[in-house]
């Protein structure tokens, strides 16, 4: 119970700490926190805010001698918002050893008083108030005391993934530097970072010499478990060689033709022990969040109507990293359609700690008309202080809904396209679609590859084919001349190869009629008139005209004139005059083929 | 014949490779589906992308993508997708809903738009069809013109109902082929974007430094008619012509 009532206190306290930032914020810094008494502090107490700023009241410093350093200002632009810096800078130097408590500086602001933490400060005996890592740093292997040298340390040695670790870099210096020290930043590759500003620069007392030391402090929050490296940081910078002490009389101009020589150091690379968030009691929607974080909800009407939407703002304030802070899911409810409207986020570090504010809207437009609900949204985070998770969540809020006046319904966007209506009661789009569709490699369309133009050709092709055909077939039925012609060496082959059979048969007359006969039958064929009409004479007048060799002609005339004798005869010829009858006649065939009848 | 033998192993061998390739399209569709199904939209969109990267297709696939887009707020992607699927599908009732919800969160519509009759009715016929379809469909029935007439060749057929089927059977060939050169023309040849972006700014000339003609919001389609390194001219469906940057559309 006392636990829950503290918990409420700190949430509320924080709450307040953190609407006061909004307007004005002062933060006091004293740097180092433990000094020996001949060292000094540095106490810094700076005053952020827009418009013009009060001047802060000091707390009692009535224990130090007190120096003022000036003021420095700052300006900076921020989301359009202009920001200004006042640090009021003080140097305190100890009068006595002990422990000394700096009470809170505070400003005036529009009536109210705002305040900083108290802060301490420890003073030791003479050369006991430095920090053991910086007296081991500041000397060498030897035992002599170092000119310049770079320091890196971490504030803790075992962090959580994504818990704040902060790694400190000290440059420390007790000779005179010619130039701007040039830095290069550890490697971090396996952390978020975030400079933590400003620098500090303070004079420390190290194996009692004094040193300049600067100091830059960066959060980092480690993105995975193991053994995670730091790499060196790394500083580079003219100083004073350290001279032979010539005396001559140009010493004078030393310094001034002194263009130094360049140092650099580094620190050693650190090493740090992430452990992985514990399993245990993780909540099953848990998002990775990690640090101390409440979340509010503010509306901003509670009576709306039907398609009406109103606005619901969360704000998500608390320490830790704030950018990689899961913003909570809103599913669509019954009665609401719900959209994700804005979201903005804002890193702020106080006093080294690593936090900020993530504000988003989420507009919900009621369904139905009736008192409604919006649910308590939820954020789940892991404290790595206490090791537990934790859930925080809004309250719900209830909202009046009233049915919309009738004229509303004429302002709801109807898509505005010929022909197309939706259907009123689509809430959300349709589902994905399950089965992939033959899904496939891209095709080129069909009318431009090359099997389509072939798939449209063969069809051309074939009825051109098929149009020659019929037209052959129309000639041979309409002109029996043509059709004579055609067939004139068909028939002639048929009469000789008869004839050959004849011939092998012996019945000579027959077959010298046949070959007599093949021959009148082809020139008629092919001059279209009857073969009966034609004699001997008339056929070899024929061939004359019609250009065909003189041997030819000899030969039909010699062959007519064989048959002739043979038909009337009636004697059997010899078989070798047989066989040559019928080479004749097949030779004389061919060469009438070769040549134009006319 | 050895020729071909070889043609023949070589393009089996090649089949084998890219099988053995691993990549397999379905599969990695249905773990994306699987992402979807548990909200987490980055991841389910990512998968979609990669398929969608090594060149497979098909209208599920750009569905799914404009789902996603739309899960994320991003409208101007989602209508983009849905009208790339829509392409592949035309009369999925799916998508032309989702086209539409996703439409209806668009600021401004175009005015002023006239509508050609003559157009109208003929992107009526085509839109319902995938142009392979309409080509398929003409040259179907050019083939069948075709063996028809070389049958009515053939046998010799004559006679007023012959005739009459053979006019009919012309027109419908002329039709069909006048359709899928029109839908060619008008979805292919003319290359179409869509804004993705938010809001951007249609201006008179190719650069920064001309004039506003005026705003438009993601999710207008619109007609490319020219290009620079960095800008479209484009005509908007009421003929609103103007240049738009590159980086703010996406063509279909």
């Amino acid at each position: 119970m006392i636990k829950s009532i503290a918990i409420l206190a700190i949430l509320l306290l924080s709450s307040l700490a953190a609407e006061a930032q909004d307007d004005i914020r002062i933060e006091m810094h004293i740097a180092p926190d433990t000094i020996s008494i001949e060292d000094q502090a540095f106490l810094a107490i700076t005053v952020t805010g827009s418009g013009s700023l009060p001047d802060p009241e000091l707390p009692n410093l009535s224990m130090f001698e007190v120096s003022s350093q000036g003021t420095s200002t700052n300006i900076s632009i921020v989301n359009g918002k202009m920001e200004s810096t006042y640090a009021y800078n003080y140097m305190l130097f100890p009068k006595r050893q002990g422990t000394f408590v700096i009470k809170p500086a505070s400003v005036v602001y529009k009536r109210k008083r705002y305040e900083t933490k108290e802060v301490t400060l420890t003073v030791l005996d003479s050369g006991v108030g430095t920090p053991r890592t910086l007296e081991k740093a500041a000397k060498t292997s030897d035992g002599e005391t170092r000119d310049i040298f770079l320091l890196a340390e971490l504030n803790k040695k075992k962090v959580y993934v994504n818990e704040q670790v902060t790694l400190t870099i000290k440059f420390c210096y007790a000779v005179s530097l010619l130039s701007q020290p040039d830095y290069t930043p550890p490697q971090t590759t396996d952390f978020w970072s975030d400079a933590i500003e400003p620098q500090r620069s303070y004079y420390q007392n190290i194996n009692g010499r004094r040193y300049n030391v600067i100091e830059i402090n960066t959060a980092l929050f480690p993105t995975r478990s193991g053994e995670l490296n730091i790499g060196s940081a790394m500083v580079s910078v003219n100083v004073k060689a350290r001279s032979r002490r010539r005396r001559d009389p140009f010493s004078m101009f030393d310094d001034f033709f002194d263009h130094g020589q360049t140092k650099k150091v580094r620190t050693k690379p650190l090493k740090i022990d992430v452990l992985p968030l514990p399993a245990e009691n993780k909540p099953a929607d848990y998002s990775g969040t990690v640090g101390e974080f409440f979340i509010t909800s503010s509306i901003d009407k509670l009576k709306t109507e039907v398609n009406q939407p109103v606005t619901v703002t969360y704000k998500i304030r608390g320490t830790g990293n704030i950018k990689t802070v899961a913003e909570p899911e809103i599913e669509d409810l019954v009665d609401f359609r719900v959209y994700r409207a804005a979201s903005s986020e804002k890193v702020s570090i106080i006093d080294g700690v690593v936090g900020g504010t993530k504000i988003f809207e989420e507009t919900y437009i009621p369904k139905r008309a009736g008192q409604l609900a919006i649910p308590a949204v939820s954020l789940n985070y892991f404290n790595p202080r206490t090791g537990q998770y934790k859930t925080v969540s809004t309250k719900p809020i209830n909202i009046d809904v009233a049915q919309a006046a009738l004229s509303n319904y004429a302002n709801i966007p109807v898509p505005r396209v010929a022909g197309r209506v939706i259907d009123d009661k689509a809430k959300d789009i349709r589902y994905i679609k399950i089965e992939s569709g033959n899904l496939s490699l891209k095709q080129p369309l069909l009318i431009t590859t090359p099997l389509y133009l072939i798939l449209n050709g063969v069809p051309v092709l074939l009825f051109v084919l098929v149009w020659i055909g019929q037209k052959r077939k129309e000639k041979l039925s309409s002109d029996i001349g043509y059709a004579r012609s055609r067939l004139a060496r068909k028939l002639a082959r048929k009469r000789l190869t008869a004839a050959r059979k004849l011939a092998n048969s012996g019945q000579t007359a027959k077959f010298y009629a046949e070959i007599r006969f093949a021959l009148f039958a082809y020139i008629a064929d092919k001059l279209n008139v009857s073969p009966h009409g034609l004699t001997g004479d008339k056929l070899l007048e024929i061939m004359k005209n019609s250009d065909i060799e003189e041997e030819i002609i000899g030969k039909t005339a010699s062959l007519l004139r064989q048959a002739d004798f043979a038909q009337y005869s009636s004697s059997n010829s010899a078989t070798e005059d047989v066989r040559q009858s019928l080479k004749s006649a097949e030779e004389i065939l061919i060469k009438l083929e070769g040549s134009k009848i006319a | 014949m050895r020729k071909l033998v070889l043609q023949i192993s070589a393009i089996l061998l090649l089949l084998i490779v890219s099988s053995a390739n691993g990549f397999n399209a379905d599969s990695l569709f249905n773990s994306a589906n699987g992402y979807y199904q548990n909200q987490d939209y980055d991841e389910a969109l990512k998968i979609y992308l990669e398929i969608e990267q090594k060149n497979f297709e098909s209208a599920p696939l750009y569905f799914n993508i404009g789902n996603c887009f739309f899960k994320k707020g991003e409208l101007g992607y989602a209508i983009l997708y849905y009208l790339r699927a829509q392409r592949l599908s035309p009369r999925d009732a799916d998508i032309e809903t989702n086209l539409e919800f996703a439409r209806m969160f668009m600021p401004t519509r175009l005015e002023g738009i006239k509508i050609n009759p003559v157009t109208a009715f003929l992107d009526m016929i085509v839109d319902s069809y995938t142009l392979n379809l309409i080509a398929w469909l003409a040259s179907a029935l050019f083939i069948l013109l075709i063996i028809y007439l070389s049958v009515i060749m053939f046998l010799q057929w004559r006679g007023l109902i012959v005739r009459v089927s053979v006019y009919i059977m012309i027109f419908l060939v002329l039709v069909s082929s006048g359709l899928t050169s029109y839908k060619y023309r008008t979805d292919y040849l003319t290359e179409k974007g869509v804004i993705v972006a938010d809001e951007t700014r249609i201006l008179s000339g190719p650069g920064e430094d001309n004039d506003i003609e005026f705003v438009g919001v993601f999710g207008l389609t619109f007609k490319i008619e020219k290009e620079t390194d960095d800008y479209y001219l484009v005509l908007f469906e009421n003929k609103r012509k103007g240049w738009i940057k590159k980086g703010d559309v996406e063509k279909l």
